[in-house]
């Protein structure tokens, strides 16, 4: 029997064009931060703070105003804190407004040089703890409103962080005498992202 | 009457003998190969709108609820090949202007992104990565099959946004980042 | 070995909107309150009136002329518009009882001045005078006596006699 020799042809190695590929891409994420103030509260935040302080009896008993000194240790006492706050405001240069209203006695008008007056003067000193330093920003209650001003940094992170106190209890003039009945004035800050 | 019966004989003796003419054969192998492949059906890309990244307190909204179309894509994948790698890898979301962390404020998100895939066994794989202000290297999970041949069979999902030190506010601004994302043949 | 084609896959870069909000203030009101209570005060709040000798040495009947016009200055304040002013006047007196043809008493008015605000009131009758307004004021109150007179016109009886002026200021209760 004759012998058949199979010539095993090689198969031929086809060198293809480089065929394995990776699907690749990107996906861009986007968010943003807006200016923002808040007030944080024991239990979330706010975008006001405040209290009512009352001094009670503003006259000493020759019927002119107690000591500054009286009534700016009676404020801090009586209020407690709760004039102050701890504010959190995302950008890097807050500014803040501040406007001391005298304590005025609207129910009995006076004439200036009776000797006696129905209005109340102060100095309304806010403090303001930043990221680097701390400054007080003042306002006088005889004068317009302060601000608004740069603070130049950034809040502090802990508070409370704006602190208001007072000073400079006064009455104007020769009219010492103050009339009886209720008085009533305001401290506004305003903290501007 | 012999020869009718001989010739018959003769024939059945013929039929049984096999041809006996001499041939020779070779034989062609033929093969091709299909290299493995992925390919995008839709491009892996697009965008994803976080909107306001902050609380009301300044503090990062950890579950980015204020986003804008949701917190996933999809895509389309086609891979030839009989396993997959998937990859994703991502920078932190930079505020813009001042990505800087200190004083009790920071420019600067982390966020985690899973890479899921559907297998064509069922079932999914995933790859997750999770950003940190020293950038880790890129996450790579093996499917262990198939890729599903269908369509949006590649998901990706932001979520679970932190910051460096917890309690920092966030600085006001402009934040992005950027997700890579490779499906690879094996 | 199989070569692997990266496909670069286009990136789309979706820009956001400046999203910057410029409300979001933190405001803060401290509101402040206090009052003062209607009050007077005397600064001055007592003289004396020594009136002296009370009988004429001629007839040793009231000599008139010691206690008329006589006067003295306190000095007061009143914080509260509705504050008022009245006179108490209580009569001179002894102790020494004073038989027919005799006295033992000096009845007067005495009248308080501040500004142009008069108050007065006579030991004749018990009680405060009429209360007259004075307001707001701070100054002099100046008490002066005037109609004496005895209630027999008899003889004054010796002794140390004594009496006494009360001037009340009384300020509205003002509201706290």
């Amino acid at each position: 029997m004759r012998k058949l020799m199979i010539l095993a042809v090689p198969a031929m190695l086809i060198a293809g064009p480089a065929l394995a590929q990776n699907a690749t891409g990107t996906v861009i994420i986007n968010g943003t931060v807006g200016n923002k103030c808040s007030v944080l509260t024991g239990s979330g935040t706010s975008g006001t703070w405040g209290t009512t302080v009352n001094l009670g009896e503003l006259s000493q008993s020759d019927g002119t105003l107690r000591t500054s000194a009286s009534l700016s240790n009676d404020f801090n006492t009586v209020a407690a804190g709760a004039q102050n706050a701890h504010v959190v405001c995302t950008t890097a240069n807050p500014t803040i407004t501040v406007n001391a209203d005298p304590l005025v006695n609207t129910a009995v008008p006076t004439v200036s040089g009776s000797g006696y007056t129905n209005t109340i003067h102060y100095q309304a000193d806010v403090t303001v703890n930043k990221v680097s330093s701390s400054t007080v920003y003042p306002n006088d209650s005889n004068a317009a409103a302060s601000g608004p001003t740069a603070l130049g940094d950034r809040l502090a992170a802990a508070g409370p962080n704006v602190i208001i106190a007072t000073s400079n209890w006064r009455t104007l003039g020769t009219d010492s005498q103050l009339v009886a009945g209720s008085y009533s004035g305001q401290i506004v800050v305003t903290i501007t992202p | 009457m012999k020869k009718i019966a001989y010739i018959a004989m003769a024939a059945a003796a013929m039929a049984a003998t096999p041809a006996m003419a001499q041939s020779a054969s070779g034989s062609v192998a033929v093969t091709g190969w299909v290299g493995g492949k992925c390919t995008a059906q839709t491009p892996i890309a697009g965008a994803i709108d976080l909107g306001d990244l902050a609380t009301s307190a300044g503090l990062i909204n950890s579950t980015f609820s204020a986003n804008v179309g949701g917190l996933s894509r999809s895509f389309s994948v086609i891979c030839t090949s009989a396993n997959v790698n998937i990859t994703v890898s991502s920078d932190a979301l930079n505020n813009s202007t001042d990505s800087t962390t200190g004083g009790g404020y920071t420019g600067r998100v982390h966020y985690t992104s899973t890479l899921t895939a559907n297998k064509a066994s069922g079932g999914t794989a995933s790859a997750v990565y999770t950003t940190a202000d020293v950038l880790p290297a890129a996450t790579t999970t093996a499917l262990g099959g198939r890729l599903q041949n269908a369509t949006n069979n590649l998901t990706v999902t932001v979520s679970n946004g932190t910051t460096t030190n917890s309690g920092d506010v966030l600085k006001s601004g402009n934040y992005s980042s950027t997700i890579l994302i490779t499906v690879s043949p094996v | 070995m199989k070569k692997f084609l990266i496909l670069a896959a286009p990136v789309l870069l979706a820009a956001s909107p400046a999203l910057a909000q410029t409300t979001g203030e933190a405001t803060g009101t401290v509101t402040i309150d206090g009052s003062v209570l209607g009050r007077c005060m005397f600064t001055i709040p007592s003289k004396t009136i020594s009136l002296g000798e009370l009988s004429l040495t001629s007839t040793g009947k009231l000599d008139v002329s010691k206690v008329n016009g006589r006067n003295e200055t306190l000095n007061g304040w009143c914080n509260n518009t509705a504050a008022t002013m009245t006179v108490t006047t209580t009569e001179l007196t002894t102790t020494t009882a004073a038989p027919t043809g005799f006295d033992n008493r000096v009845d007067y008015t005495a009248t308080a001045v501040t500004g142009a605000i008069s108050a007065n009131d006579t030991s004749l009758t018990a009680g405060a005078g009429s209360a007259s307004s004075v307001g707001l004021f701070s100054g002099d109150i100046v008490v002066t006596l005037s109609s004496a007179s005895s209630p027999t016109n008899g003889l004054m009886v010796a002794g140390a006699y004594s009496g006494n002026v009360v001037v009340t200021l009384t300020p509205t209760v003002a509201p706290n």
